[in-house]
């Protein structure tokens, strides 16, 4: 495993709180998570590494099962797969 | 290079570009409303197909060409993907993504609604067929200069045979 993805269409604050705590010791500043919460839907932003050594995201997003099947078809166009991806839905809990 | 043709629920518009642009369906004159409902993949696609890709066959330069569902956010969905290919280091110009959604008139949206979403596909698929018509002109031009942008894109960044995606 090499990414892991933190989505959520509802809980977006839930899902980034927990991204942010699998990197950093402490929460994200007030104006640190208001920035990232400002977030165009559908962008991912990258908050930083884990223990193991993972890139950990963060994306909002809308209609997830949608979003995830077109990740599933469109990574290997890039050369990457889902496979190298695990996906944390928030919304699902 | 890539060349994804999306619409609401690949079934109708996207089909159409896809088709015209792999030179299936005749530009000047239309096509028939036979030929349009005999395509294997016209008005097909089911709501579990929202978010697929799917991969119609390459054109005269060998591009690879595909149809998406990217449903009711398409903005939202592009955004997503083109982030994945930035993270990727991919340039995310390498995809020509063309919304074909927007050559549609309201027949063949109602008709696509009836036969997709209400089942009523004798009548939904005829009436989306002869709306396909009505727009086809839109969607012959949407093809051209998808074209043209392709090609102008790959005269600014590709070098003769040694750089292809």
């Amino acid at each position: 495993m090499i990414n892991k993805l933190y989505v959520a269409s509802h809980k977006k604050e839930e899902a980034l709180l927990a991204a942010w705590g699998e990197v950093y010791a402490n929460p994200p500043s007030e104006r640190e998570a208001q920035k990232l919460l400002a977030a165009d839907p559908g962008s991912i932003q990258f908050i930083g590494l884990n223990e193991k050594g993972e890139n950990v995201y963060w994306a909002p997003l809308e209609e997830i099962p949608q979003c995830l099947k077109a990740m599933a078809d469109f990574l290997p166009l890039l050369g990457d797969s889902l496979a190298n991806w695990m996906i944390v839905d928030q919304d699902r809990g | 290079m890539h060349i994804i043709y999306y619409c609401y629920g690949s079934a109708h518009s996207s089909i159409i570009a896809a088709h015209l642009h792999l030179g299936n369906l005749p530009k000047d004159p239309p096509a028939s409303v036979e030929e349009i409902m005999a395509l294997p993949d016209f008005d097909r696609a089911q709501n579990d197909d929202l978010g697929h890709f799917f991969f119609k066959g390459r054109d005269e330069k060998r591009r690879a060409v595909y149809t998406a569902a990217l449903g009711k956010r398409p903005d939202m969905m592009l955004n997503f993907l083109l982030n994945l290919a930035r993270i990727n280091g991919v340039d995310p110009k390498a995809f020509f993504f063309v919304n074909a959604l927007s050559c549609l008139g309201y027949m063949a949206k109602m008709g696509g609604a009836l036969s997709r979403r209400y089942g009523l596909v004798k009548l939904g698929r005829k009436l989306a067929a002869k709306g396909v018509l009505e727009s086809y002109p839109r969607l012959v031009r949407l093809v051209e200069e998808t074209k043209r942008q392709v090609e102008e894109w790959e005269r600014k960044h590709c070098f003769k045979g040694r750089f292809s995606l």
